[in-house]
């Protein structure tokens, strides 16, 4: 059971967002500096025990600023909010990622964020399951915010039973949830663009999936000098383990402990290695295999008849073949830290090493058998949305995230704003973005026209409305002439 | 996905023509942000740590960090949203919803704006005024119930016909009859003219009506309501929404004038479906700007194209 200090039910009341139409209480922040009183910094938070059925309203009441200051107007802790700008920027990173998917024929797909946790129980030790962001609903089942997608990719999946016709080349964006204590200043939720190919064998699959990551990265402007992918395959390991006998139930444990090498120290890890029950001969095995760097090195060492090798060979040589040979290395110490991966497997890195990893992932062959269901060869990756857009900004890629509209209408009388209502509208049926403005100063309009990027200012005047036309305004080369309304395009 | 995808791309390309921004903000939210005073329908049904219980068209509250915010703000969002509901009432626990709010525009121009938000999607989707209506009412009619205005009406002498006019077509007659009855809820009439004056103008008149029952089950609504509804009576409303001006004020922050409204993906899927059931209406940029809309029979698998404003 994960550990209930660590849970985030008794300590703080949240909620999935209801359906509601939005308000903004940022609005609340900008204006509430007269409500600030001493204890406006304190977060309100509701306390209840699990089995209470009712919240007191005399909290409800202080909760919601009742004369006691503002409410929160920030968003729970580790969460982003995505005001405009920020919103564009995610939005223009989606579309990347879907663009790639597209050319990958890819079929999008989805599934709720909230799972049971049933589903992410693993007992590997895994860092990823034992920060759930887990806990009970009203109905007492135990539910979890998502930490990944790979399971819930699984379940589909599973669902689609008979029916499924293999392969299935599947992507989805969606956010995924851990709960760590605030102390490490990291966030509790990311964006993650999974993309996963079910039902091929080969390494074809993996071959794939690379080519993905690299298509992203070269739209994105980033270059193999920016990047590279660190390649391995969980069979090194499998092997390693083989040649010391050790048992088939440890290996899981084994690739979640390896995972940690550049998070530990050698002997943390040999440590924790040990206290598995492994021999110290077989420690310092694993540990000498981990720090091969060639391809050639690892076939002197395992022999060229092992599986491990023979893939990893074929990957390097698809590689060749697709174009992409310069950006990926092979590097035995990358095992990944999710308990599932069979396989390959790999994560892109910044060369400068001064970022966490870009993206990563792996072969996962024998997943669905832990869900009671018949395995089915499948491997993806998951790529988040945090550390490339870090890696974006060092670069200097971002791209100029600037809002862009097609036309502003400005009536410049009151009595004017039905025929700027009559012009806006027929605008907007023709496909055009059109911002109506009223009860601004003129100066206003031009400033605005500027942030905004419009095209075309429409001027609707008394003097040219009495003839049936507007006055145009081309804002890239000032030109401006008068139209009749009803020819305007 | 592809249907869901498609119908999003709809919301999005409508918030395009509109000039709105996109916007979005955690799933997770504290708890306060939605519980409020006792005594309203959906504080009743609280019960749980995690989940809050709300009406379908509940606002959903937006929180930013300080920023120096320049008005007019308008924003639109599609998001995931959740109830905790017993299942034997067969209802769903999550859904999509397109939200469009205008902030700092106190005038009715914002309302129709938003309506023309509505009107263009439903048009883009093939769905016309025959098909679907959308009430509009003003909650500073006050709690009037459409029986009493009627009885108001028809204690001037005018016959159940005439006043079933009066409320059922909002024109600029029946306002004023209704001016002449209703004394102090004059302000509100004088939005409701305004608005069917916009109408008018932005040419979607013969999409909306006058219908004093449209209440919205949220107290925080100000002014102008609305929902949109199936014209066979069968669906619940499609869309909602209305003015909210003291909104602010219920968390400690000053009040800034806002109206928006809620749009659900469940609801508008059901009704395409029913409507188009026969043949798809697909709506593709280039056909629209050419004003026109492809449609295909599934039957014969005959495909064309036809003007948006001469489908039948």
């Amino acid at each position: 059971m994960a550990a209930w200090s660590s849970s985030p039910s008794l300590r703080h009341l949240l909620l999935l967002r209801p359906r509601l139409p939005l308000s903004p209480t940022c609005l609340a922040g900008s204006f509430s500096r007269r409500h600030v009183h001493s204890h406006s910094h304190s977060r309100r938070r509701l306390f209840s025990s699990a089995s209470s059925s009712t919240l007191t309203h005399g909290d409800a009441a202080s909760a919601h600023g009742d004369g006691d200051g503002v409410v929160d107007v920030n968003p729970p802790r580790g969460t982003r909010d995505f005001p405009p700008e920020e919103m564009r920027l995610r939005t223009w990173l989606f579309d990347q990622f879907r663009e790639v998917s597209r050319l990958m024929a890819f079929e999008e797909v989805d599934f709720p964020v909230l799972e049971s946790e049933a589903l992410f129980i693993r007992k590997a030790g895994e860092e990823i399951t034992q920060q759930l962001y887990n806990f009970e609903d009203k109905g007492g089942r135990r539910v979890v915010l998502r930490p990944e997608i790979t399971p819930s990719l699984a379940r589909l999946v599973i669902k689609q039973g008979k029916s499924v016709s293999l392969p299935l080349k599947w992507f989805t964006i969606g956010q995924c949830w851990r709960y760590e204590r605030m102390t490490r200043g990291r966030r509790r939720e990311h964006y993650q663009w999974n993309m996963d190919i079910f039902g091929v064998p080969k390494v074809r699959a993996e071959a794939e999936l690379l080519q993905a990551i690299v298509l992203l990265f070269q739209r994105l402007g980033i270059t193999s000098s920016d990047v590279g992918i660190r390649v391995s395959s969980r069979k090194v390991l499998q092997a390693v383990l083989n040649v010391y006998s050790i048992p088939e139930h440890l290996f899981t444990e084994v690739c979640v402990i390896v995972d940690k090498l550049g998070k530990l120290t050698r002997e943390e890890i040999e440590k924790e290695l040990m206290s598995t029950g492994l021999s110290s001969e077989a420690v310092q095995g694993i540990i000498e295999v981990l720090s091969l760097k060639s391809l050639s090195k690892l076939e002197e060492v395992l022999g060229s008849g092992v599986e491990a090798v023979a893939d990893l060979k074929k990957l390097f040589s698809f590689a060749e073949q697709y174009g992409y040979a310069d950006w990926i290395c092979f590097d035995a110490s990358v095992v990944r830290g999710l308990a599932y991966y069979t396989g390959i497997v790999f994560e892109a890195f910044d060369i400068e090493g001064k970022l966490r990893a870009i993206c990563g992932g792996g072969r996962y062959d024998r997943l669905l058998s832990t869900f009671g269901s018949k395995d089915i060869p499948a491997c993806g990756f998951g790529f988040g949305d945090a550390v490339i857009v870090e890696l974006l900004k060092e670069k200097g890629l971002l791209p100029d995230m600037s809002r862009q509209i097609d036309d502003i209408v400005f009536p410049l009388d009151e009595e004017l704003e039905g025929p700027a209502s009559s012009i806006a509208s027929s605008l907007r049926k023709k496909g055009r973005a059109v911002d109506l403005v009223e009860d601004k100063r003129l100066k206003w309009v031009f400033k605005h026209a500027e942030r905004i990027n419009a095209s075309r200012l429409i001027l609707v005047g008394n003097s040219e409305w009495e003839r049936g036309m507007v006055r145009v305004k081309i804002l890239s080369t000032r030109e401006e002439f008068e139209i009749k309304a009803g020819e305007l395009e | 996905m592809r249907h869901r995808t498609w119908l999003f791309d709809q919301f999005r390309e409508v918030s395009r023509l509109m000039a709105f921004e996109e916007v979005d903000f955690p799933v997770l939210e504290s708890e306060a942000l939605f519980i409020r005073k006792a005594g309203e329908e959906i504080t009743q049904q609280v019960s749980s740590i995690f989940f809050l219980y709300l009406l379908f068209s509940s606002p959903s509250l937006l929180l930013f960090s300080r920023k120096s915010v320049s008005l007019p703000l308008k924003w639109f969002t599609i998001g995931q949203c959740w109830r905790y509901e017993r299942m034997t009432r067969g209802r769903r626990r999550e859904h999509y919803q397109w939200n469009m709010d205008i902030f700092g525009v106190p005038k009715v121009r914002a309302e129709a704006e938003l309506l023309q938000a509505i009107v263009l999607l439903f048009q883009r989707l093939g769905i016309t005024s025959s098909d679907v209506g959308i009430r509009v009412s003003s909650r500073k009619l006050g709690k009037l119930t459409r029986e009493e205005i009627e009885k108001e009406l028809m204690s001037t002498g005018l016959s159940s016909e005439a006043v079933r006019g009066i409320i059922e077509v909002l024109s600029l007659k029946s306002l004023s009859k209704l001016e002449e009855v209703l004394g102090s809820g004059v302000e509100a009439v004088a939005d409701l003219k305004k608005l069917f004056s916009f109408a008018e103008q932005y040419d979607y008149a013969d999409w909306i009506c006058f219908d004093a029952s449209v209440v919205r089950g949220l107290a925080y609504y100000t002014g102008i309501v609305f929902e949109a509804f199936d014209r066979e009576g069968n669906l619940r409303a499609i869309c909602g929404g209305g003015r909210y001006d003291r909104l602010l004020s219920t968390f400690g922050s000053e009040d800034i004038p806002a109206c928006g409204f809620g749009f659900g993906d469940a609801v508008i899927v059901e009704h395409a479906e029913r409507i188009n059931a026969s043949r798809l209406i697909l709506v593709g940029n280039s056909e629209w700007e050419r004003g026109m809309v492809r449609v295909k029979i599934l039957s014969t698998r005959e495909e064309f194209e036809v003007k948006a404003g001469e489908l039948e």
